[in-house]
């Protein structure tokens, strides 16, 4: 079975200089190259490269020569045929359509698992074990930034902000988190009329906010979703879920570096704010359960949730900036399905309002 | 009993030489096909995953022989030789290094930045490390590549950046954390102000003399056998090509500032706005990628070793267009294009390769037992890769 040989290229020990080659390989495993009386050795003694596609391998010949093939089918039966050789089992796997199939779905669900449960689940138990100190100091950076960036000190008379003050003590009384911060006052400027958890539990509420709401009722619903967001500490699970989402994509798309930014971006953007969306979905849950607990009418939340629509319609300004560190209300546009969806980062304005006003008794 | 080959004995390889003295453009030939890597990826994958990253050193290594292998000059491959034994060695010496890292800034804060000293300290050396570990080996016609260990310049080689981070450092402790506008700025806040700025300047005029310089340390360092590369030095068209990579970016921000000069109101269109961004992230892209294919072709056209000179002639256009589809392509089908990109991109670059001599026959090896010393010496720590 070895007449032919093995066709190839033969080259000269410590050069470069190179000559065609064949190499043929006896019944008991002894080489010859290019029909020379005297075999070079035995197959069996070789350290021969295991095969990788169809790339070329180079066989160090035991006088020092080299012989280099791309004939990989004869030369991995030959090996077949007298023993040793480098194992061919990953070359099998990564030519078995069956295996790639596999591997495909298989990947595919690590992936989908990792970033559905993965992720969520270690940046949560990550964020039960941030020290104190240190969730207080991530609260009063991101709110220190607010206020560089777009924040300034409220215009609300001092009396209007007590009676705020204490509305919200009220609805705390049955709050058991922890972390319960008297509400901050801000306007609001670009953001306009919204509301804003932080991961210290601290609740930032604009001017332009209660001046939109038609009675306090309404302020207690969207105070009652910040609230929801404080309870299942939502602020800084979100900032450490983004933090992992990031550090696995960089991890898996890292290989190709120069292929533009935009392959780490788009898909960190896009699972980030499905994250968000799961987040404000249990926050309007949260408040929807606590309105009925205390007899409020959950009406209001639909209707300030319409008004806060309408004045973003109104405004009409680009601002989707802002939504990296703690929980806003008021961005949403009012697409409500298909492709859309997945670039907000709340759900359609629709469907939460919908929530609230079935769950009021006819 | 096999039976004696019949052929006759082939010519000796110095007659060939003999009949070509004319110096012959090889180009490069890559013949990885997609379909085939296609395989070879997705099982590396998923086998890196099932074996909790073991397995990943295993793929390291089919990877990079698969591109080597494939790859030929004058009907000779390129050879990678490394053994995932020792890549996996050098990866676990890293995981085990961060995790102590980890638990030791649990303990002590101050930890952590020492080891991002230390790390920044040891760069030179460490770059050289891997440096050497990759051309080690790197095989073709049985011949390895080498790269002579210089710390002593390597260090000198980065000792502007060293400064430079020194000056933004201890400038910045002079600056307050917080800016009060209110409060006037006190004379040395106005000096560490100005010294930062100038640094800044001072880096952004010298790095493109700093980059001539860097190419050449490693360009004459690196050997092929016995043989010696050389570097033909020359900053200025370092210059030219971040010139123009500038010129490029700024064309960019020049048409944002003329589109918001449409609003003096301040109040655009969000389509605008969005456009904006894209104009931004397009130049952006686009002066990256100049800089890349420009300083690409010029590093390695500058190269020879002894009459033997290389070539690389990408065009930027059909660059920008292989980033443009292989982007759009990976985002399309949630990666499963990657592979695809990564072919395509290194068949245009062996395409556009030139190696141009006379004989590619004349090389030799270092000597066998100096080779071994070196092996020897070579530690499977650094088959780290930098991403040089």
């Amino acid at each position: 079975m070895t007449d032919t040989g093995l066709k190839g290229h033969l080259y000269q020990a410590q050069s470069s200089s190179r000559s065609p080659g064949v190499l043929h390989v006896d019944d008991r495993g002894a080489l010859f190259v290019n029909g020379e009386e005297q075999s070079c050795g035995t197959l069996t003694e070789l350290r021969i490269p295991p095969r990788v596609g169809n790339s070329a391998r180079f066989i160090p010949l035991p006088d020092g020569r080299g012989f280099e093939t791309s004939d990989n089918e004869q030369l991995d039966a030959l090996l077949q045929q007298h023993g040793g050789g480098p194992s061919t089992r990953p070359h099998h796997l990564e030519k078995s359509l069956k295996f790639i199939a596999f591997s495909v779905l298989g990947t595919m669900a690590v992936v989908y698992l990792l970033v559905t449960l993965g992720i969520p689940a270690a940046a949560d138990y990550g964020a039960r074990h941030v020290p104190q100190e240190i969730r207080m100091e991530i609260g009063a950076a991101t709110l220190k930034q607010l206020d560089q960036q777009w924040l300034t000190p409220s215009t609300l008379p001092q009396s209007r902000q007590e009676e705020l003050q204490d509305l919200f003590q009220d609805l705390l009384r049955d709050i058991t988190s922890p972390l319960r911060q008297p509400l901050v006052f801000r306007a609001g400027n670009v953001i306009g009329a919204n509301a804003l958890a932080l991961p210290d539990g601290t609740i930032v509420v604009t001017d332009e906010l209660i001046d939109l709401a038609e009675n306090d009722l309404q302020i207690a619903a969207v105070l009652l979703h910040e609230l929801g967001h404080v309870e299942a500490d939502h602020g800084l699970r979100s900032v450490l879920r983004q933090a992992g989402l990031s550090l696995f994509v960089l991890l898996a798309a890292g290989d190709i570096a120069t292929t533009s930014s935009l392959i780490i971006m788009v898909p960190t953007a896009l699972l980030s704010l499905q994250y968000s969306r799961d987040f404000e979905r249990e926050a309007d849950e949260f408040a929807l359960e606590k309105m009925l607990a205390l007899k409020l009418d959950p009406l209001a939340f639909a209707t300030m949730m319409r008004l806060m629509d309408a004045s973003l319609k109104g405004q009409e300004e680009g601002q989707q900036e802002g939504q990296q560190e703690g929980q806003q209300e008021g961005q949403d546009d009012d697409e409500e399905s298909g492709i859309w969806s997945y670039l907000s980062s709340h759900p359609a304005t629709p469907e939460r309002i919908k929530l609230f006003e079935d769950a009021r008794e006819p | 009993m096999m039976e004696p080959p019949t052929e006759p004995p082939l010519v000796p390889p110095s007659d060939q030489q003999a009949q070509t003295t004319q110096p012959v453009a090889h180009q490069l030939r890559f013949e990885g096909k997609a379909g085939e890597f296609f395989g070879i990826w997705i099982v590396n994958i998923i086998l890196s995953v099932l074996t909790l990253g073991i397995y990943s050193a295993w793929a390291k290594v089919r990877t990079m022989r698969y591109f080597y292998g494939n790859t030929y000059l004058d009907d000779s491959a390129f050879e990678y030789t490394a053994e995932p034994l020792k890549i996996l060695k050098g990866r676990a010496l890293a995981v085990g290094l961060l995790i102590a890292l980890q638990a030791g800034s649990a303990v002590s804060p101050a930890l952590a930045n020492y080891f991002v000293m230390g790390v920044a300290l040891l760069f030179p050396a460490l770059m050289i490390m891997a440096l050497r570990f990759r051309m080690y080996h790197t095989r073709w016609r049985g011949i390895r590549f080498g790269f002579q260990p210089d710390f002593r310049n390597a260090y000198l080689l980065f000792i502007p950046l060293i400064v430079y981070a020194l000056v933004l450092g201890l400038a910045s402790s002079f600056l307050p954390t917080e800016v009060d506008p209110e409060q006037a700025p006190t004379e040395e806040m106005m000096w560490a102000t100005w010294a930062m700025f100038g640094a800044m300047i001072l880096v952004m005029l010298m790095f493109p003399w700093w980059h001539n310089r860097y190419y050449g340390f490693l360009g004459n360092r690196t050997r092929y056998g016995k043989h010696p590369f050389s570097y033909s030095d020359g900053a200025w068209r370092f210059y030219v090509i971040y010139f123009i990579g500038a010129l490029i970016m700024g064309s960019g921000i020049l048409s944002i500032i003329s589109l918001s000069a449409l609003y003096p109101e301040g109040n655009p269109p969000e389509a605008v706005g969005v456009s904006a961004v894209l104009v931004t992230m397009t130049a952006y892209a686009a002066a990256m990628a100049y800089v890349l294919t420009a300083r690409t072709n010029l590093v390695y056209s500058r190269l020879s070793v002894d009459d033997v000179k290389l070539r690389s002639e990408l065009r930027f256009p059909r660059m920008c267009f292989l980033y443009v589809t292989n982007t759009l392509a990976i985002i399309l089908t949630l990666g499963l294009a990657i592979p695809w990109a990564k072919i395509r991109m290194a068949r245009y670059r062996a395409e556009t390769f030139t190696v141009r001599t006379a004989t590619l026959d004349g090389f030799l090896a270092t000597a066998a037992d100096e080779e071994a010393a070196v092996a020897e010496e070579i530690s499977d720590v650094f088959a780290w890769d930098f991403g040089l």
